[in-house]
């Protein structure tokens, strides 16, 4: 047991429940609990966006690639920014536009049906509740390693501490839990950043040779390859992160929580110098433990690299910095989770019960008990789905999310905003079968298969070679909605492109006009 | 704290705006199509610089050669990766600025 590390884990949390007391004030209607009011600053918005991007996994897991795999670790750090821009140039400003709450929102803005409404809340709940699994499962392991907590306990007072700010606090509490987090956790990359290179001199070219020489790997360590076995398993994990961003619901419900279409965009130009700044200081961080922690010792921490970070802190600044870092790697679990659980309990209580059961007519008051119900009713799956999960590894399945996101959501999105063919068919049909086709492939895939006994959870050949699916099941997708519209189109005659409302879509996701009306106030 | 405004009913404003008259008027295709310019050559661009790298590394030995002392032409090519998109991040909020200039217009003339 650490007391440095418990009394910091007190105080985080205490300073993120002050921070719901407060919030839960102003939460009192159902748009505010969903989106904040649509209030939210460029600035604000940019670090939480920021914040939900940096989980646990990202920040310790980055680090942990570039310490153990060296070269191979771009390969899960560079989609991130160039997503961002896949979601600056095509999404953020449409989505601002017509959206209301939710992804469903933006997508019934032009196919009016509750079918549509009904696959889109659906595809986005089986989303959230996979990343989110991810991170609960990495709690688990942190605890376990930094507090000796068991793995199971550790899980159930993450859900239970992030349920209570969700609970009362909503999306305005979740946001500044997750700005303070994102400040936090920059300036503790940044301290731990400026500590390391002072010990090696800040030699930042000089580095490179000691890396050579540095590990087991040799020179190898600066080249690609000792990770991915070829371009291709490379490229397909690139681009399923590449696009994933853009169909995440819980990143994209942030874009709801500005006023307009200007805000949005310049929150992103802030996660992009946050995450830039970033990454720059990863690839050092990620040196810096392999030549001062040692690859060994890394490895005995934990097999994957998880506990890198952690461990450089350790060993450069001592107890304070580790229980520093591992109290901010707590707090962005714990602000992630509360951002998913959110996301996935405003699709259920906005769509599937105010709209599709209630016609749209259900009081704020029992939007908000219905909200806060599905929050508990997601934590609670989440947690017990991830009991199961303990042996699975974390940046596989917060990958699996990206994939479906990428495969079922974003092919909807962009012919939803950009094609005037596109229909109802389309747009059911591609997200059935990019959110299925994706979860098939990763039961076929390496993953789950492996010929030698006990190695994976099926024992034989993986039928499909590829670890991410990204590259064959993000195409099928698109395939999908196409085909499907084809069907569609087939179906109902010139009767419905008559009455189609793809001109209105054009304007309003263009000019934001009806908007409005969240300015003026 | 902002407050949503409530819903505004959709089919009432269907009526009050003709969206066929907004599309079709020259402002707007203007619009579209001064957007269309530099959105599609810079989506082009970041995926196809981004999802070069794997394939460059992978299978030719052009990005092996020395940058500055032992840092090669692979690790400046993955930083650039964040520098590009900070620039083209940038190159597109001074164009969408101009953007939104005619948007700006269109709203007034239509009286949206």
């Amino acid at each position: 047991m650490n007391w440095t590390v418990i009394i910091l884990f007190a105080l985080m949390s205490i300073g993120t429940l002050f921070i719901t007391y407060f919030a839960s004030k102003k939460t009192k209607t159902a748009g505010s609990f969903y989106t904040a009011g649509g209030g939210l600053t460029a600035r604000q918005n940019g670090l939480a966006l920021a914040g939900d991007f940096m989980s646990a996994s990202t920040f310790l897991g980055l680090i942990g690639a570039f310490s153990l795999t060296g070269y191979d670790g771009f390969f899960l750090m560079y989609g991130a920014l160039v997503s961002f821009l896949v979601v600056l140039f095509l999404v953020a400003e449409p989505l601002r536009n017509l959206g209301k709450y939710t992804l469903a929102d933006m997508v019934t803005t032009r196919f009016k049906y509750k079918q549509v409404r009904g696959v889109t809340a659906f595809n986005t709940l089986v989303i959230s509740v996979m990343y989110m699994l991810g991170q609960l499962v990495a709690a688990g392991a942190l605890f376990k390693l930094l507090l000796g907590i068991p793995y199971n306990t550790s899980v159930i007072i993450v859900g239970i501490v992030m349920l209570v700010f969700v609970l009362f606090g909503g999306m305005t509490a979740t946001s500044w839990v997750q700005i303070i987090k994102a400040i936090l956790l920059i300036g503790g990359v940044f301290i731990l950043f400026m500590i390391v290179m002072w010990k090696l001199n800040f030699s930042f070219i000089g580095i490179f040779t000691d890396m050579k020489t540095a590990t087991p790997m040799g020179a190898d360590y600066l080249k690609a390859g000792i990770k991915y076995a070829s371009g291709w398993d490379a490229a397909s994990l690139s681009l399923g992160l590449i696009l994933g961003t853009a169909g995440l619901p819980h990143i994209l419900i942030r874009f709801l929580t500005v006023p307009n279409a200007r805000v949005a965009r310049k929150s992103v130009v802030w996660v992009m110098w946050i995450m830039g700044a970033f990454h720059i200081m990863v690839i050092f961080l990620g040196f810096g433990a392999a030549k001062l922690v040692g690859t060994s010792n890394i490895m005995a921490a934990n097999p994957a690299g998880n506990m890198a970070a952690p461990l450089l802190a350790k060993l450069v600044g001592g107890d304070i910095l580790f229980a520093f870092i591992a109290a901010v790697s707590f707090a962005t679990i714990l602000a992630v989770v509360a951002g998913i659980v959110l996301t996935g309990a405003t699709a259920f209580s906005h769509d599937f019960y105010n709209e599709i059961l209630k016609d749209g007519k259900a009081t704020e008051k029992q939007q908000m008990t219905m909200a806060r119900w599905a929050s508990i009713g997601v934590t609670a799956l989440a947690i017990v789905l991830s009991l199961g999960l303990q042996e699975f590894n974390v940046a596989f399945l917060a990958s699996i999310a990206f994939t479906l996101a990428a495969s079922s959501n974003l092919p909807v999105i962009l012919l939803t905003i950009y094609w005037k063919k596109f229909n109802k068919t389309g747009a059911i049909f591609g997200m059935m079968t990019g959110l299925f086709g994706t979860l098939l492939l990763v039961a076929l895939s390496p993953n789950v298969w492996n010929p030698v006994p006990g190695a994976s959870i099926m024992t034989g050949e993986p039928i499909f070679p590829l670890n991410s699916p990204g590259i064959v099941s993000i195409p099928l997708g698109f395939i999908a909605c196409y085909l499907g519209a084809l069907i569609g189109n087939r179906r109902t005659g010139p009767k419905t492109v008559a009455k189609d409302n793809y001109n209105e879509i054009l304007v309003k996701s263009n000019t934001g006009h009806d908007v409005k009306g969240v300015l003026r106030h | 704290m902002v407050r949503l405004e409530k819903n505004l009913d959709e089919s009432e404003q269907t009526n009050l705006v003709d969206y066929e008259k907004v599309v079709a008027s020259k402002e707007f295709q203007n619009m579209l199509s001064d957007k269309k310019k530099f959105v599609i050559p810079f989506t082009i661009f970041f995926m196809g610089y981004s999802l070069l790298l794997p394939f460059l590394v992978f299978y030719t030995d052009i990005l092996d050669h020395p940058f500055i002392g032992d840092i090669t032409w692979a690790w400046a090519y993955g930083v650039s990766i964040t520098v590009m998109s900070v620039w083209v991040c940038s190159i597109y909020v001074r164009k969408s600025e101009r953007i939104d200039e005619q948007i700006k217009e269109i709203i007034e003339k239509e009286g949206l």
